[in-house]
């Protein structure tokens, strides 16, 4: 009998796990595939205060603190670099957005500058002189999101956590006041159990009562480079289009989730990895920094990203199911992913008050009057 | 993106080697409308390599048998109904079938409703200390020197590794007057005896393999059985190479003398891999063969995969050898002609009954080959620790380990871990010693599974995919949603 | 230097000029950049990812991307980009 059973092996369960087994806890993370490895290990690590919104915008914080420090909690860094983060308009209508949420953002506190094309070219000399607007937040920075997996199993390990990984849970029902979760033909019980599985806490939710939840799944598309002549040092986002980063080697890092469907089925989304989609990121790419006509793409993939009808994730109670509890779908999910993880653990083992985390825009019962269309 | 019009063809050939060739012809007898792609300026492959158009050939006899046979098939191929195109580099197969490629031209895409990947094999091989010094080149690399550009690969080789590559190699080198320091190979004289029953179906190469060890041997050249190479010395390129007795698994005998060559070129292969790049990304089912190589495409006796009109041929398809590669590539170039609807099952089956037997006496002396081609993982104790094995990311046999120690079992969570295959040749030169270091751990080579295949197969310039981008036109404007 | 061409078998009619790093190296046409290369002893082409180690050409058919040079500033793989008069090569990626 576990104390915790966290299902889902990315950065969420991942750190919850963590914290929750140093915090003394018999903790089983159950993951079907290796740990962050789906969107967790896929993303581009930006960390950056230009995307934050809202009731995100402190875990964002906590979380970007954390990963600018991961030797501390994870034992071993993840290639982390400061770097200015620039948010670029091309258009008159991509200008209007940029400086609505921005002012929005600066006006919240955080330091953030709306400047012209030129002066952000001052600060970032590789960007297109068709910048007409840009928004500036010098302390961003990124990681390298793929080297987290093994480091975090050894940490997991070391703390004494049971990681269950390459075999997918496929029921879970509750037993005797516990939890009784089907791991492939394997039975795990625990006292409670935190669904930290993205997209695929739909099903489960539904195993729990919470049927057909409207959550849908999107692509992400990814594309790396080769190593190329230092042409940016800046992070480089298009008003909704696309992020851009060159890491410390001189590949560039180009990514995207704009522009694509939604998915029921989050096993099944080839339609969108199109040519022409990774064609017309670069074209964008392009446009914003031209040195990157000048080299050769090397790779494209992709990563699955969840979303809630209106965004904001998942954090909270399972309604109606004691000992139950989802975190995901996340905006800035890795961002936040070891902040989120430590705070949920802290809750969890009593340390920490629920509203530090589980804010009212994030609680499942918000979705369970949502109509969703067929 | 912009391409010329999207091409439409019944079949279209992937490879432009004996399998290709052989494919493209077969298909376009019975009618069928076939595309033939290739990367190189001229079909031929890695074994029947032209020599640039640029230079002008004085004697066709001096580039040798395989030379003759190559210009045989590319004169077929001229005379044939196959639409070839060259400089092409295929960098997306999808399903359908769409395949595009890019080359110094521009953009190519073209639709097909049959597909046959002959792609051939790609060289296996193990690290040891220097391996990435400049003059260390692969076995098959010097052999496209030597062959199509004509030209040596040093004036001082040592030539190292296994198969038959080995013996072909060193004999060009000391035709041309050229020192080969030594002929280093894993496998021992009794391997090569013991296949020599099988090698029995060609005489005829079998009789050329002996030339080449006489040659050798009036040169004077150390032939060295059961010995590998153990370092390779030297700053900015190699200068000297060592090399230790290995057992019979590859692995160095405790205590036996090393030797030391000065050198200014090292040619070295550990054997060949089938190309599985198109099938992986079509999601073909595929099987590890450790007999055939590794891993290829599932397929039946013509090459059929599990993708209906989707067939593997040659190399590919599992190492045996070129003229095996010939007869396979005329079985799948039939069964596409028969499945696409130009050859009726009866007559087919004439054909390809034929065809099936040639073919099998070509594999009797392809799978000797390959067997002495085949994976000797013992070999990988030549990388000490801090040797690099993804040479585009300078990963290190230690954090390779370490990682596996920490729980990898599989070569995408190793990749991902550790970026082992994250670099521009996506895997081709690591991931083979990759897999042998997890089956170390887990005793499972195939449970390493396969890394992930995704476009492009090889890089395209950003160029040419933007080319006529309009930002106005192609991106659409953002919503202003409530944040 | 020593001779590294193969005489005899073929003739090769059209020499070229290269600049390579500043340098005017001769080569002949149908030749690849990378054999050119070699033949006038220059075997670095580049630096490796994180050690910084000397690289050259490895595999010469195209698959290693070890070779990768900037032929008019623009990358290219020297093993399969044949020489032209006056290319412009830029040895070292970044």
């Amino acid at each position: 009998m576990f104390d915790f059973a966290i299902v889902g092996g990315g950065i969420i369960g991942s750190c919850t796990a963590l914290f929750l087994a140093r915090g003394g806890m018999r903790v089983a993370l159950l993951e079907r595939g290796g740990l962050c490895l789906e969107a967790s290990g896929r993303n581009a690590g930006t960390l950056t205060l230009l995307y934050a919104r809202g009731p995100l915008l402190p875990l964002v914080l906590g979380g970007k603190a954390m990963w600018e420090d991961a030797p501390s909690w994870l034992g071993a860094g993840v290639d982390h670099h400061r770097a200015p983060g620039i948010e670029v308009a091309f258009t008159e209508q991509e200008a209007s957005l940029l400086d609505r949420d921005m002012t929005l953002r600066r006006d919240a506190g955080l330091p953030i500058e709306i400047m012209s094309g030129k002066r952000a070219r001052e600060i970032e000399p590789g960007l297109s002189s068709k910048v007409i607007l840009a928004a500036h937040s010098p302390e961003d920075g990124f990681a390298a999101s793929n080297l987290v997996g093994g480091r975090i199993r050894t940490a997991l390990i070391d703390a004494g956590a049971t990681v269950r990984d390459g075999a997918a849970v496929v029921g879970i029902r509750v037993e005797d006041g516990c939890f009784v979760l089907d791991q492939s033909g394997t039975r795990v019980k625990a006292r409670r159990i935190l669904l930290a599985a993205n997209i695929w806490v739909k099903e489960m939710l539904g195993w729990l009562g919470a049927h057909h939840l409207p959550i849908r799944a999107r692509v992400a598309q990814m594309i790396v480079t080769e190593r190329t002549a230092r042409a940016i040092n800046a992070v480089v986002r298009v008003v909704s289009q696309i992020s851009l980063k060159q890491t410390n080697n001189g590949m560039f890092l180009i990514g995207s989730g704009a522009g694509f469907n939604w998915y029921d089925d989050p096993n099944e989304p080839g339609g969108d990895l199109k040519p022409e989609n990774v064609a017309q990121k670069l074209g964008i790419a392009v446009h914003a920094v031209p040195a990157l006509a000048n080299t050769r793409i090397v790779r494209t993939w992709h990563g699955i990203e969840g979303y809630a009808h209106d965004n904001f994730p998942l954090i909270g109670p399972v309604p109606g199911v004691a000992g139950a509890y989802v975190m995901a779908c996340l905006r800035s999910g890795w961002s936040i992913g070891p902040y989120g993880g430590k705070l949920m653990a802290e809750i969890l083992l009593g340390k920490r008050a629920e509203r530090d985390l589980f804010h009212p825009a994030f609680d499942v019962k918000r979705m369970l009057a949502v109509e969703v269309a067929a | 993106m912009k391409s010329g019009a999207e091409e439409a063809f019944d079949l279209i050939v992937l490879g432009g080697g004996p399998a290709g060739i052989s494919a493209a012809l077969s298909a376009a007898r019975h009618g069928v409308h076939t595309l033939l792609i290739d990367e190189s300026p001229m079909p031929g492959g890695q074994v029947y390599r032209a020599v640039p158009g640029e230079f002008r050939i004085n004697s066709p006899v001096r580039l040798g048998e395989d030379f003759k046979r190559g210009e045989t098939l590319r004169r077929a191929l001229a005379g044939s109904a196959v639409e070839v195109r060259l400089d092409l580099c295929v960098w997306n197969v999808a399903p359908g079938f769409l395949v595009q490629a890019a080359g110094p031209n521009g953009l190519f895409q073209g639709q097909s409703r049959a597909v046959i990947a002959a792609t051939g094999a790609a060289e296996r091989l193990y690290p040891f200390p220097g391996w990435t010094l400049p003059g260390v080149i692969g076995l098959a690399g010097a052999t496209i020197l030597l062959k199509s550009q004509q030209m040596l690969p040093g004036r001082r080789t040592l030539v190292c590794g296994v198969g038959p590559l080995l013996y072909a190699v060193a004999s060009a080198i000391l035709k041309e007057g050229a020192e080969v320091a030594a002929v280093v190979d894993a496998a021992s004289f009794g391997e090569w005896v013991s296949c020599l029953t099988r090698m029995a179906s060609r005489p005829d190469l079998t009789a050329r393999g002996a030339r080449w060890l006489w040659m050798l041997r009036r040169a004077g050249v150390p032939v060295l059985y059961r010995t590998k190479i153990i370092e390779a010395r030297g700053t900015d390129a190699v200068t000297e190479a060592v090399v230790a007795p290995v057992n019979a698994q590859g692995q160095r005998q405790v205590g036996a003398r090393t030797r030391s060559f000065a050198v200014d070129s090292v040619a070295v292969g550990h054997g060949l891999v089938p190309g599985t790049e198109a099938s992986r990304l079509l999601k073909a089912k595929q099987v590890f063969r450790a007999e055939r190589g590794g891993w290829t495409a599932e397929h039946d006796a013509d090459g059929l995969t599990s993708i209906a009109n989707f067939y593997v041929a040659g190399d590919g398809a599992g190492v045996a050898g070129a003229a095996a590669a010939e007869e396979s590539g005329s079985l799948a170039g039939l069964a596409a002609a028969r499945d696409l609807g130009r050859l009726d099952a009866q007559r087919h089956m004439t054909i390809a009954t034929a065809i099936r037997r040639k073919r099998k006496r070509a594999d009797r002396f392809g799978h000797a080959m390959a067997e002495m081609m085949r994976a000797r993982p013992g070999l990988i104790d030549a990388a000490t620790t801090d040797v690099v094995v993804c040479r585009c990311e300078d990963v290190t046999r230690t954090t390779l380990e370490a990682t596996i120690a920490a729980g990898a079992r599989t070569l995408n969570e190793l990749k991902s871990w550790t970026r082992c295959g994250m670099g521009p040749c996506q895997g081709r030169f690591c991931s083979e010693t990759a897999a042998e270091l997890i089956a170390a751990k887990t005793g499972d080579r195939a449970g390493a599974g396969q890394l992930t295949a995704r476009f492009p197969i090889r890089p395209v310039a950003i160029r040419q995919l933007v080319e006529g981008f309009d930002y106005e036109q192609e991106v659409p404007s953002p919503a202003l949603v409530p944040m | 230097m020593s001779e590294l061409r193969i005489r005899g078998a073929v003739e090769r009619p059209t020499i070229v000029t290269l600049r390579v790093d500043g340098t005017e190296v001769t080569a002949h046409a149908g030749e690849s950049v990378a054999a050119a290369l070699l033949a006038a002893g220059i075997k670095r082409l580049g630096r490796s990812a994180r050690a910084d180690a000397p690289r050259g050409a490895f595999c010469f058919m195209g698959a290693c991307q070890e070779c990768v040079v900037r032929i008019g500033g623009a990358p290219a793989q020297a093993c399969i980009t044949p020489v032209r008069d006056g290319m412009v090569i830029d040895l070292g990626r970044t």
